[in-house]
């Protein structure tokens, strides 16, 4: 089968690869119909995430037909349009029956990498260095998908690929970064970042209620798209976030902060990143937390801040000060995706939500390689790839 | 944090006139060249003597009166963009300059440290001036129209909170639902440690 696989930084190949196969009666074959590029997926792209190995099939967004089902997975049957959770979870172990998925205790085949790293590993992630698994990803024509029988959503009929794909990951995760924020009536939710999945925040904020939602970011198309989903923007090249928050609270601060960044924020566009970019290159930090230093600072005391983006390991200069003493509630993790998927999957049944807004390209899986690049540039006002095998 | 305006108090120390993509470290930049320019115009002599340049003070004073020129220019102007190339200039000057020392001076390995020092600042002053296009060239570019895509089937005002309303049907057939507090219920027992 032909797949898109990670050879080094900025090096993406469209491939021939083994056909997956069922390695345990649990599983399934999945033949995707359609997958997507993450911005996180731009970690490994840009070097930044460790534990990647020269031929890794890469992506974890990714829906399809199921083609083939091993005898002990009594959920899915053959001809079944499937969307797989880009967390893989068992279903059994303490951590899936507390609803925590993202930290399923069993699914991470190389359990002792992620110990070492993370304390105690993670959940299996699909396509996603091998700190979580080393699971082959879904830009690919087939898949194998571990454990098919739990986190894997039934799709009904009328509802086409572009509006449910992104159950599998950043819709849930935007939802998820809303929803920890606990939202009031009258707050103010700031959300850092209008990528992919600060879109989606911006709309959970929206629908969870939230008075105001302010979008900060620079890209114009992106600060278009966030407006138009009902957020306030500030654009941080034209104009001083603190003054904008300031304004836009009343001098109070925004009430909760979702951050949808991660570990690349702009090297050049503060002093602190870029105090951030020399000590990666001297492999002295390995992320760049700007946005998390400014959300402490300027959140209102008692306030929340949720963090949607990826981290990968050490930050440093992080005010925790401020946090501690304005009683900041700090929530993170990766998505408990199958916590989320039935009610979304329901309020996008219901026409509450079209999730197919934030597409900008549609491209065969062919395209992948160049399309890495103008998403990771944003170029021709990118903001969320499609690919179709 | 309090304070008596919308202005926050550490925007005063960081406030910044240049706009554009890359406003932080251009004034950032701007401040840097003043203080050395400024040096050199104080104490020709023993900047020279420190950065192993040949000891000409008037050619030193000359650089300092140029440092602290686009340093000025970098923090009063609105387009920071020739200000940054202006000095990418200076710092070929520098370099050209201090590399005479190398057969002027007694201490060649001060003249190399001074060298790979301003080497450093000129491919910063570099990166940053390329990642800095002119407000007539960010005008220039074409930009996609996504003010349609709002992904909701009303306008957003209709949709605030449609979330914790507790009947969410909105198409024909849909039914009544008992999740309007599914989500916070769910994390609610998620931080509680609690089975979902």
């Amino acid at each position: 089968m032909k797949a898109l696989c990670w050879h080094g930084k900025h090096d993406i190949r469209y491939e021939t690869v083994p056909d997956p196969a069922i390695e345990h009666p649990r599983d399934a074959i999945v033949k995707t119909t359609s997958c997507a590029i993450c911005g996180s997926d731009l970690h490994f792209y840009d070097g930044f995430m460790p534990g990647m190995k020269a031929g890794d099939i890469v992506g974890h967004e990714f829906m399809g037909e199921v083609v083939e089902v091993g005898p002990e997975n009594h959920k899915l049957k053959v001809g079944d349009r499937v969307v797989v959770p880009f967390t893989i979870c068992c279903g059994e172990c303490e951590q899936c029956r507390r609803g925590n998925w993202s930290v399923c205790e069993r699914s991470n085949r190389k359990k002792n990498l992620g110990d070492l790293v993370f304390g105690h590993a993670t959940a299996g992630l699909f396509g996603y260095t091998h700190i979580t698994g080393g699971y082959a990803g879904g830009q690919a024509e087939y898949v194998r998908v571990p454990y098919a029988d739990v986190a894997p959503v039934r799709i009904p009929e009328g509802l086409s690929d572009e509006q449910v794909l992104f159950l599998g990951d950043i819709f849930p995760t935007g939802w998820q970064a809303a929803v920890q924020c606990d939202i009031q009536p009258s707050d103010t939710v700031a959300v850092w970042g209008a990528g992919p999945v600060g879109q989606f925040a911006i709309r959970s904020a929206v629908m969870l209620g939230a008075a105001q939602v302010i979008c900060i970011d620079n890209v114009p198309e992106r600060l278009d798209m966030a407006r138009a989903g009902g957020a306030v923007t500030i654009d941080f090249d034209e104009e001083s976030v603190l003054d904008r928050l300031q304004e836009l609270t009343f001098g109070k601060g925004p009430d909760k902060c979702i951050e949808a960044v991660g570990m690349e924020a702009h090297a050049l566009r503060s002093i602190d990143s870029m105090v951030d970019r020399v000590k990666q290159s001297m492999l002295l930090e390995s992320d760049r937390p700007h946005v998390l230093r400014e959300m402490m600072y300027v959140c209102r005391p008692a306030g929340v801040l949720s963090i949607a983006g990826v981290y990968g390991g050490l930050v440093d200069k992080i005010p925790f000060g401020a946090a501690m003493n304005k009683g900041l509630t700090i929530r993170t993790g990766q998505t408990h995706v199958k916590r989320w998927t039935d009610e979304l999957l329901q309020r996008i049944s219901d026409g509450q939500i079209d999730p197919s807004f934030v597409i900008t390209h549609s491209v065969p899986l062919e395209d992948g390689p160049a399309m890495y690049k103008t998403f990771r540039d944003k170029e021709d006002g990118c903001i969320k790839v499609v690919m179709k095998p | 944090m309090s304070h008596d305006g919308t202005k926050h108090p550490l925007s005063r120390v960081l406030s910044s006139r240049p706009r554009g993509p890359m406003r932080v470290p251009a004034r950032a930049l701007g401040w840097f060249g003043i203080a050395i320019g400024l040096a050199a115009l104080a104490m020709p002599k023993r900047i020279a003597g420190v950065a192993g340049a040949p000891d000409l003070p008037a050619l030193t004073r000359a650089g300092g009166v140029r440092a602290v020129g686009t340093g000025i220019g970098l923090l009063a102007s609105k387009d920071p963009t020739p200000w940054l190339w202006g000095r990418v200039i200076g710092d070929a000057l520098d370099v050209a300059t201090v590399g005479v020392g190398l057969v002027t001076r007694r201490r060649p390995m001060r003249t190399l440290a001074s060298l790979a020092f301003l080497l450093g600042v000129t491919w910063l002053d570099i990166k940053v001036a390329e990642a800095a296009p002119s407000g007539k060239r960010r005008l220039r570019r074409v930009l996609h129209d996504y003010s349609n895509r709002s992904g909701f089937p009303r306008p957003v005002e209709d949709m605030r909170g449609i979330a914790m309303k507790p009947s969410a049907g909105m198409a024909p057939g849909s039914q009544d639902s008992p999740r309007a507090e599914d989500s916070r219920s769910a994390v609610a027992s998620a931080v509680a440690g609690t089975a979902s």
